[in-house]
């Protein structure tokens, strides 16, 4: 194994209130993170059970840079494996999902079955008395490498550290109340938003646990009341600050009172005189808290929003030191009206690549990735609204300690938190 | 949506199509691109009939059979209300688009309607002076002849390229 003892991060103070703009540019950080988080002591989410809901259908995924097929068997279990042959490491699964009885490599036709146990070596006896495999090669010793896989109502979370904690002791009470509740019940896949930003994943997590910039950056929101920073919201954690939720009520200011605090602010006005179709903002009462958006971080791959009524889990998959693609897998219940199947739909115009409170994110991603990538070491990110020192939940979104709280958790699974840090 | 593609049997071209309905719907696909190439959307939103649809859908959606777009018009006050925010509220890349389209198929006529599919790449090119394919796919145009001219009743953007390359801000 590579030794990444040389590898050091300078935390100048031990509030992670300053980031080193080269913890996004270091590929030795980057394979570093591959190991101790990626394939690390983590839950990463992989897909959901209604994407192969039958016997045999799989659905090719990633944890980091890894790719992972996850196949379910014919008694309805959930197996996943690394997607690299045994033999050579060719990809095995060459079509993003599918149905299958068992897979086979095209390079020399290893056969393994959905568990990912190696089933046939063509010619292993050889072939007229002559070749073969020597008389110890047992299969048993090569089968693909296993994912321990968990389902969460039906979100599907992958390790490869066998030994991990049960799913909702690493998602902890706080997390298991939220997703649990935006898996309740059955749910049925609505499709897929994709896209492709080149930028560091880590921009990613911090953009979705920075509550200061949703309004600010997203004019959309604030026009609409969807996310202000005049208005009853929040930004919690689990007791290891790695994961988040961030949520508002809309409602819960006037526009009068919210137009003024962004004028006092220095803020321009939003112009968007009115719409000609409402129906896109207006929310849906379906939340028991009453909240009209969350959306949440289980570190560290995973997100999960409810924007109004559009549901998603989306997941980053890592694309090298500089890009990352993020994927929207969007749902509804499979109780759900037809009409509230149709609203959610198009209230996914929201978010998603051209989302119209999400396409700036990207952007925004892509700016700071590229500006960052030729700054000299001492210069860093500054992060301090919500307030510095201890990292703790906030009742506002004027706030940026969620932030703080990912660095406090990457930096400790990744060995290089200073003495004395703050967790 | 299934019945979007060209699966199972691949559609020909309808050669008792007049030639002179051919013709005013080749002028208003290739008017309707170049509309977006320099940004005249008020232009563009005339290329569309008044009880017209747009949609952007990802190819694979399509492929597995879900309903979810990444722009979905049902109405074009839906449409309105994209160009509209577009204009003063949202944020992206600032860029040149360029259309490259290939002739188009014209696939049925129907009372007044023509059906026709046409592929498109845009190149995209940054205020630097560099260019590179944003994406690549096709259109599904249902084109009504009017007194005033052809209009699009609906035109669904298929989009193979459904890893987006960041966002997409300006209509394709």
């Amino acid at each position: 194994m590579k030794d990444f003892a040389s590898v050091q991060v300078n935390w100048p103070r031990k509030d992670y209130s300053r980031v080193p703009y080269s913890i996004y540019h270091d590929p030795e950080i980057y394979q570093l993170e591959q190991e101790k988080i990626f394939r690390g002591r983590c839950w990463n989410v992989l897909c959901l059970e209604a994407e192969i809901p039958n016997p045999g259908d799989f659905r090719v995924c990633h944890v980091g840079d890894t790719p992972v097929v996850v196949n379910r068997d014919d008694d309805g279990e959930l197996y996943a494996f690394v997607n690299r042959c045994a033999h050579r490491g060719a990809e095995i699964v060459r079509e993003p999902w599918g149905t299958a009885k068992e897979h086979t490599c095209i390079y020399h036709a290893w056969l393994y079955n959905r568990k990912g146990d190696l089933k046939g070596v063509p010619f292993r006896r050889g072939a007229n008395g002559k070749g073969g495999m020597p008389a110890c090669f047992d299969m048993k010793n090569h089968n693909l490498v296993k994912v321990r896989v968990t389902s969460f109502n039906g979100v599907i979370f992958g390790t490869f550290h066998h030994d991990m904690e049960p799913i909702e002791e690493y998602l902890g009470p706080l997390f298991t109340k939220h997703v649990g509740e935006m898996f309740n019940r059955p749910v049925k896949v609505l499709g897929y938003q994709r896209q492709r930003i080149n930028a560091n994943w880590k921009l990613y997590p911090e953009n979705i646990k920075d509550a200061y910039h949703g309004s600010l950056l997203h004019e959309f929101n604030r026009t609409f009341g969807l996310s202000r920073l005049t208005q009853v919201a929040g930004g919690y954690m689990d007791e290891k600050h790695r994961h988040s939720i961030l949520f508002q009520y809309k409602g819960s200011d006037s526009d009068e009172e919210a137009l003024k605090a962004y004028i006092e602010n220095g803020v321009k006005k939003g112009e968007i005189a009115g719409l000609n179709d409402y129906s896109m903002v207006n929310i849906i009462d379906e939340n028991p808290f009453g909240m009209s958006t969350r959306v949440m971080n289980v570190f560290p791959n995973c997100f999960f929003h409810q924007i109004g009524n559009t549901l998603a889990m989306r997941k980053i998959r890592t694309l090298g030191v500089d890009a990352f693609e993020l994927t929207w897998v969007l749902y509804a219940y499979e109780d759900d009206s037809e009409e509230m199947v149709q609203h959610r739909l198009n209230q996914a115009n929201m978010v998603g690549p051209a989302g119209l409170i999400s396409m700036e994110d990207g952007e925004a991603l892509e700016m700071v990735h590229r500006t960052t990538k030729s700054a000299a070491e001492e210069e860093m990110a500054v992060i301090e609204m919500g307030g510095i020192g201890e990292i703790g939940d906030r009742d506002t979104r004027v706030n940026e300690v969620t932030i703080r709280g990912f660095w406090a958790y990457y930096a400790q699974l990744m060995g290089f938190a200073p003495e004395g840090a703050e967790q | 949506m299934r019945d979007l593609m060209d699966k199972p049997a691949a559609r020909k071209t309808d050669r008792s199509i007049p030639m002179e309905v051919r013709q005013a719907a080749a002028d208003l696909i290739m008017d309707s691109t170049v509309h977006l190439d320099r940004m005249e959307l008020d232009a563009w939103i005339e290329c569309f009939d008044e009880t017209a649809e747009y949609h952007v859908i990802p190819r694979e959606n399509l492929e597995v059979g879900y309903g979810a777009a990444v722009i979905r018009c049902n109405s074009l006050d839906v449409i309105k209300d994209r160009l509209m925010v577009l204009d003063v509220s949202s944020k992206y890349n600032p860029h040149w688009d360029r259309h490259f389209l290939n002739g188009t198929q014209y696939l049925s006529y129907e009372d007044g309607i023509l059906e026709a599919r046409t592929n498109f790449m845009i190149v995209q090119s940054s205020l630097e002076g560099f260019s590179k394919l944003f994406v690549a796919g096709h259109y599904e145009d249902k084109i009504v002849m009017t007194d005033a001219g052809p209009r699009l009743r609906s035109r669904v953007v298929v989009l193979d390229t459904f890893s987006v390359p960041n966002l997409i801000a300006v209509p394709l």
